[in-house]
């Protein structure tokens, strides 16, 4: 009975370590994908929803189509990092102004807002990215807030339809020389 | 066997007090990775298993 005890309390340690190396991040990149079928832990779903169309599923392909502008998604961010990609898959047919980007201060109209740039196309669906520094963006809190910008889809009455979300969060990897420096920022992300 | 379903559950238990105060204290350190309800299930199955068996 003794062992199993034992064999219980390393399962739990186990787990503890598993967490946190997960939440703390000791590689140089996170990866957060949204495709719309599914809710993801790290990132929201769009907002608001009065300016959404629902989400709609055609050949286990998942999107939701834009009305107005701008909408919203909220990251979950457990580290301090550098600089972020974001490669959208969407469907702007009419070639509307386009941007996305996150904000700068908590609470305030600031965002790094850039264009997303087509880089391939699949399909009818494009595939386009952004990339930011995340150096000026207020990364105390947990939740880092992103905004889509199309400011001229509801005044030509069109649509722009997003299926995919990749964000990826690059930082410098852990090693020795900055170990207790990330996870200095580390505790202060916990402990705000 | 009834003893080990009473570990189980007590453990579990355990488990998820720990987990639950550590995403409370870091929203998203344990829902990030990991689904909390599964602890749930557990304590649930292995605590109705002890119940069940339990000697009056």
């Amino acid at each position: 009975m003794r062992q199993i005890r034992i064999i219980f309390i390393i399962i739990i340690i186990g787990i503890l370590i598993w967490l946190f190396i997960l939440d703390f991040v000791p590689g140089e990149k996170l990866e957060i994908n949204y495709n719309f079928c599914e809710r993801e832990s790290m990132i929201t779903e769009l907002s608001p929803g009065n300016r959404l169309w629902p989400i709609k599923k055609i050949n286990n392909n998942c999107s939701q189509d834009i009305a107005a502008s701008p909408v919203y998604f909220d990251t979950r961010a457990p580290q301090y990092f550098d600089s972020a990609k974001v490669e959208i898959k969407y469907k702007n047919l009419n070639n509307q102004e386009f941007k996305l980007g996150p904000q700068i201060i908590k609470d305030e109209w600031m965002w790094q807002l850039q264009d997303v740039i087509e880089i391939d196309k699949v399909g009818e669906w494009q595939i386009g990215k952004a990339e930011f520094s995340l150096n000026n963006i207020y990364q105390n809190s947990n939740v880092m807030r992103w905004l889509i910008s199309a400011p001229t889809i509801e005044e030509n009455k069109t649509i722009i339809a997003i299926s995919k979300i990749k964000i990826i969060f690059y930082k410098q990897p852990v090693n020795f020389s900055n170990f207790l420096e990330q996870i200095k920022s580390y505790l202060r992300k916990t402990v705000r | 066997m009834q003893n080990i379903f009473k570990l189980i559950f007590i453990y579990s238990l355990i488990i998820f007090f720990i987990l639950f105060f550590l995403e409370l204290v870091k929203e998203g350190f344990v829902s990030n990775h990991f689904d909390l309800n599964i602890v749930l299930i557990i304590i649930l199955i292995s605590g109705l298993w002890t119940a069940y068996f339990v000697k009056l």
